[in-house]
């Protein structure tokens, strides 16, 4: 079973972490966000492995927040990463190797997805808009691995403990 | 098993959906009646046929359903009656229903790691 879930939350700027088995529920911040009130900041997701949470922000404010979650109840901003098309994001995913981000515009915006390198958290370029993306590989000629159209954690643990 | 692009079924599904999960198996869908609607419950679905075989009643206004890799099923609901303010768990097996909360607001879009 899952150990913590991330949930973006009304009137929020930040997020806020819930460790399953206990029902504990921590507030993470943001220190510095654009004036006035949040509504629901959309986006959000674990690379992969775990280590990071990005998340997107409100419709006008054109950046994506890295946390770290080296302690998953006790999450530390790592870096405030700019959208080239200088407005928000919607969703967000990653590769199911963990290697790419992709970050969806605003809802039914012309602008595009930006590609991210998700270890240097470096814009990559961008591709066409699609809030709805999930990644499928096929091998020979089936399909052998299905991604998810959330980020969500991959890491393979043998003890629940 | 060969693989084509065959449309399998379109149903419109009573009373509305909006953003499903699908059983790490396959043969389920998970599918919420919509943020903005009033129904209590999900509807759980024959991914092969569209058929509904289950109801799991929570809340209203449920939208975007999680299933990830090590389960449970997360349900969040926009209810403005204060149940909004708790994550839903559903067991995949038995059904039961579980929640944690309250959150400080209505919780929108989440996400579970392993």
């Amino acid at each position: 079973m899952s150990r913590y879930v991330v949930n973006n939350v009304a009137g929020l700027w930040g997020m806020q972490v819930a460790e399953l088995k206990s029902g504990r529920i921590v507030t993470a911040s943001l220190a510095e966000h654009p004036p006035g009130e949040p509504g629901l900041l959309h986006g959000i997701g674990w690379t992969p492995d775990e280590r990071e949470v990005w998340q997107s922000s409100s419709a006008g404010d054109p950046h994506v927040y890295v946390w770290s979650m080296r302690d998953p109840m006790a999450p530390v901003l790592l870096e405030r990463v700019s959208m080239k098309s200088r407005r928000g994001a919607h969703w967000l995913t990653f590769d199911i190797e963990g290697n790419y981000a992709y970050v969806a515009p605003n809802k039914s915006s012309d602008d595009a997805t930006e590609v991210f390198d998700a270890h240097t958290h470096k814009s990559l370029g961008l591709i066409g808009s699609s809030e709805d993306m999930i990644e499928i590989d096929f091998a020979d000629g089936k399909v052998s691995r299905v991604g998810d159209q959330y980020g969500v954690g991959r890491v393979v643990r043998t003890s629940t403990n | 098993m060969s693989y084509d692009d065959a449309v399998l079924w379109n149903r419109a599904i009573d009373p509305d959906i909006d953003r499903l999960a699908i059983h790490p198996g396959g043969q389920l869908l998970y599918v919420p009646t919509w943020e903005g609607g009033s129904a209590d419950f999900i509807n759980v679905l024959d991914a092969s046929t569209g058929d509904v075989v289950r109801k799991v009643y929570f809340s209203n206004r449920s939208h975007d359903t999680l299933f990830p890799l090590s389960g449970p099923l997360f349900q969040e609901s926009k209810a403005e009656d204060g149940s909004g303010k708790y994550l839903y768990l559903i067991d995949p097996q038995s059904y039961a229903v579980s929640r944690i909360g309250p959150y400080a607001g209505f919780s929108g879009p989440l996400r579970s790691m392993a």
